[in-house]
């Protein structure tokens, strides 16, 4: 593939890779203080009006003509770095910034942060620093990264006290969430209380919402990239907080000077601890407990190791009747290698768990499950001459899918042992993109993807006609069809496969200096299903894998946005409008049971989804006042006609709204530097309520009332908001061998009952129908104190 | 000790999540017919129940059953025999009485 690709580039580009004398200039950039290398940093040389960046392991490349040009290097929170660089041959450049210190007499804020790319054809992307979210109000104080980035423009959160998210109307298991290339199944702790990222052993996180590269594959909303910390290789430090519901403490330090790091981060709630001391609850735990690991070596110039692991577990008991634990374990192993100055490369191995049980000791059951995942990755990233750069790989995953094994847990259980069949699959895809600029005005990002999705063999139903799902038309319902056999595969067949084509295209005019616009296109294939008839993720959410009867999600997005910086510098506009449509999205039929069902095809109907919006951005970088507002316009629906025209569907075939439509959604982040020990931020969101069956009418049966039921997702909830304050006090640090710092925050302020749902039920005292509301969390203070050695 | 408190008092206020009946603005379909139907045959005492009711829904939150008035309806079995229901009262279509049959079956 890498030859076939050098070799087509070769041909089409020589010309201009040889017609002038050119030379490299490569290598890595970090942090003076912990050498933990930069992601993003811009490398400029402007007397040629030429840059790059830095890609995620810290590495850039340029190739520049013969000469003395101004370089200059410039990253949020560090100070810019000015040089002039004479180049007579190729020359590896390892940089180290320092971080931008405060002058003793005034404060000046100066954080280029998540600042604006014009040039790049990227767009539909945004950028956090994990020191930006650290500064945000969080609930309970427990910084969340999921819940930051719901309040980027087109994210907004799957309801309250969830920590699924839903990017431009799409579903929260349409995010491929990556931690250090890593896919992490469920993001949440405590059922979605939180988020299961330690901010301290995060490094950067990026948020691909649209124009989504060749690179990434397997969902078809977004792709959260989120990279770990390598680890300080410089000082041993320490770093924590003592928080109301977890504390953490992260430990870094060296294994030999400047080549090897080692990282270690644990985080634990301990509100089990004091529940004994409650009568009421005594009995009762819930707690989560995280641990982030890497090691990090830097063999020579040309060679670096990372071994990461990450083990995150969560625990519920409730009075010994119902016991649930669950959680992620990843196991990472990557190899950076230049093969040249041109070719970074970067191979990763890695294996991954995600498995849950239940036991109802009640019931004298329990139930395991589980998905194992061996995954291979290997990319590289060709910088061929100035303006044109290349990235292709391969991946391919193996899954293991187990359902669960229900077992009873005493003799004389109710319950019979029921193994929910095993599933295979293996999904692999090659990619290559090109980023050309073709005119000092215009780049172009081209690429494509050539996935492919296996289904191997395994106990499968037969079914009359092929038809798991059988319509009556006098009654109007779907029913499951009863399975007239069960052929048990060999491992080694093939029940189903798939292969799909992913173009995807960007480009980027910049017309003016502080001004482009971009416009892009991607296709993405989907091969794994969550089922679940929750909006937002949960533990006991199964992944369905296509196969026999389900096919792959595809989707296509159009987007088109208007980019300025004003103010030289100072502000940042982005407005995007996007439209994609999602062929293959499942729905299940009225009354569907999803949980332990060994035949989900026998529920399932396929249907399609599109979503439309406008996104507006307006950010402030710099000054003491800090922040942006952002505002997305949208609307989300989907469809799931009959098969046949007979059959009526879902909704009688018509569109409804997803779950997930929010037509306004508007958040406002601010922060400001009051002086040099207080530092203060307030959150707003706004939130359109999300879609929700409500009944129209009632008829009553003996005495009992019946709700009738309206057209799906017709109704909604009451709109959404809150305002968060924080407060971050930061003492004297003189004299003091470590840094402390208080953040007091006040989670919804002004107490507003956001309803997470409305059920309605007929009083039993009463007999008068009634609805409730539930709401989750009302006004939260909290007090958190972060300390660093 | 007062610190402890002080944190579990905090804690059990952050996870009391609040239910509240509350006011929802509902949307209302057109009436429908709502026809409920009892058709019994009580083995112990070999007596037959039967009871058709016809009426109207209703708005969710009213609770009322409204009587669709002037129906006229009729059961038919399995041997096509017709059995016409007659009105009493203001809700209630009863009567007449219905042989019951083994594997008797309506159509």
């Amino acid at each position: 593939m890498k030859q076939i690709l050098y070799c087509f580039t070769l041909i089409f580009f020589t010309g201009l890779v040889y017609c002038q004398k050119n030379h490299v200039l490569s290598g890595y950039i970090s942090d003076v203080e912990t050498n933990e290398t930069l992601i993003g940093v811009n490398v400029i040389f402007s007397d040629l009006k030429l840059g790059t960046t830095t890609n995620e392991y810290g590495f850039y490349s340029i190739s520049l003509p013969e000469g003395t040009h101004q370089l200059l290097v410039s990253y949020l929170g560090f100070e810019n770095y000015f040089d002039d660089i004479t180049l007579t041959q190729d020359l590896r450049l390892d940089l180290k910034l320092n971080p931008e210190t405060e002058l003793l007499d005034e404060v000046i804020v100066n954080e280029n942060i998540e600042k604006l790319n014009l040039k790049s054809p990227q767009m539909s992307v945004n950028t956090l620093a994990v020191s930006t979210i650290k500064k945000m109000p969080a609930v309970l104080g427990e910084v969340d990264i999921i819940k930051s980035i719901t309040l980027l423009p087109g994210v907004t959160n799957g309801g309250e006290g969830s920590s699924g998210f839903n990017v431009r109307g799409g579903a929260a298991d349409q995010n491929l969430i990556l931690l250090d290339e890593a896919i992490i199944f469920n993001s949440s702790h405590l059922f979605g209380f939180f988020s299961v990222f330690n901010p301290d052993a995060i490094k950067d996180i990026k948020l691909y919402k649209g124009g989504i590269p060749s690179n990434y594959g397997g969902r078809v909303s977004s792709v959260l990239n989120i990279y770990q910390k390598d680890g300080n290789s410089n000082d041993f430090r320490a770093q924590g907080g003592l928080g109301l519901i977890s504390s953490r403490l992260l430990l870094e330090g060296p294994i030999e000077k400047e080549k090897g790091s080692f990282l270690v981060g644990g985080r634990s709630s301990y509100v089990h601890l004091f529940l004994p001391l409650i009568e009421s609850v005594k009995d009762n735990k819930a707690y989560f407990y995280d641990l982030n690991t890497k090691l990090s070596y830097k063999l020579n110039d040309k060679n670096n190791l990372f071994l990461s692991g990450y083990f995150g577990r969560d625990v519920f008991d409730i009075a010994s009747l119902f016991n649930n634990a669950y959680g992620n374990s990843v196991a990472n192993f990557r190899w950076n290698h230049l093969f040249s100055n041109r070719l970074f490369s970067n191979l990763s191995l890695i294996y991954s768990n995600y498995d849950y049980e239940l036991n109802f000791s009640f019931a004298d059951f329990e139930w395991n499950s589980s998905i194992v995942n061996f995954n291979l990755k290997y990319d590289f990233k060709h910088y061929l001459t100035e303006k044109i750069k290349l990235e292709y790989g391969l991946n391919s995953i193996y899954y293991k899918f187990d359902p669960g094994l229900i077992e009873p847990t005493t003799e004389n259980s109710q319950i019979q042992t029921n193994k929910l069949t095993d599933k295979y699959a293996l999904e692999s895809a090659l990619y290559a993109g090109i980023n050309y600029q073709i005119s000092p005005k215009t780049s172009l990002q081209v690429g494509g993807r050539l996935s492919n999705f296996i289904r191997f063999g395994q106990k499968l139903n037969s079914y009359k006609n092929n038809n798991p799902l059988i319509y009556n038309p006098a009654l109007k319902l779907y029913r499951g069809a009863e399975p007239i056999g069960q052929i048990d595969y060999a491992r080694s067949n093939v029940l189903k496969d798939f292969t799909y084509f992913e173009p995807r295209m960007a480009l980027a005019y910049q017309n003016k200096d502080d001004q482009s616009f971009k416009l892009s296109y991607n296709r993405m294939v989907q091969y794994l299903h969550l089922i679940s008839n929750t909006n937002s993720p949960t533990p006991i959410d199964i992944w369905a894998p296509s196969g026999t009867f389900i096919d792959p999600q595809l989707l296509d997005q159009f987007a088109l946005g208007y980019f300025k910086t004003l103010g030289a510098n100072r502000y940042d506009l982005e407005f995007e409008v996007f439209y994609k449509s999602i062929q293959n999205r499942l729905d299940y039929i009225d009354g569907a049971e999803l949980i332990a069902n060994n035949a989900i095809e026998q529920v399932l109907l396929t249907g399609e989804a599109k979503a439309k919006g406008m996104e507006l951005l307006l950010r402030k970088n710099e000054g003491k006042l800090t922040g942006w507002i952002a505002y997305t316009l949208s609307r989300s629906e989907q469809r799931t006609p009959g098969r046949t025209p007979i059959e009526t569907g879902i909704n009688n075939g018509n569109w409804y709204f997803t779950p997930y439509d929010k037509t306004h959604d508007l958040s406002i982040t601010t922060n400001y530097v009051l002086n040099k020990k207080w530092d203060l931020s307030a959150n707003f969101l706004f939130q359109t309520g999300q879609p929700i069956t409500y009944p129209e009418a009632q008829f009553k049966f003996q005495n009992f009332s019946i709700p009738n039921f309206e057209q799906r997702n017709s109704s909604r909830l009451p709109n959404y908001h809150r305002l968060d304050l924080a407060a971050i006090y930061t003492p004297d640090q003189k004299g003091r061998p470590y840094t402390g710092q208080w953040v007091f925050s006040v989670f919804n302020a002004y107490n507003r009952q956001n309803a997470a749902n409305i059920r309605f039920q007929q009083n039993i005292e009463t007999g008068q129908n009634e609805a409730i509301r539930l709401s989750i969390f009302g006004i939260i203070p909290s007090v958190t104190y972060n300390f660093k050695f | 000790m007062k610190k402890i408190y002080f944190y579990i008092g905090l804690v059990i206020f952050a996870f009391t999540s609040c239910e509240k009946v509350v006011d929802v603005d509902l949307n209302y379909s057109d009436e429908r017919l709502v026809i409920e139907g009892h058709l019994n045959w009580i083995k112990e005492n070999s007596q037959t129940e039967q009871l058709i009711m016809l009426s109207k829904t209703t708005p969710y939150f009213e609770n009322l059953r409204i009587p669709a008035n002037g129906a006229q309806v009729r059961v038919v079995d399995s041997q096509e025999n017709i059995y016409e229901f007659q009105e009493q009262g203001n809700t209630v279509i009863i009567i007449p009485l219905i042989p019951f049959l083994i594997n008797w079956v309506l159509n």
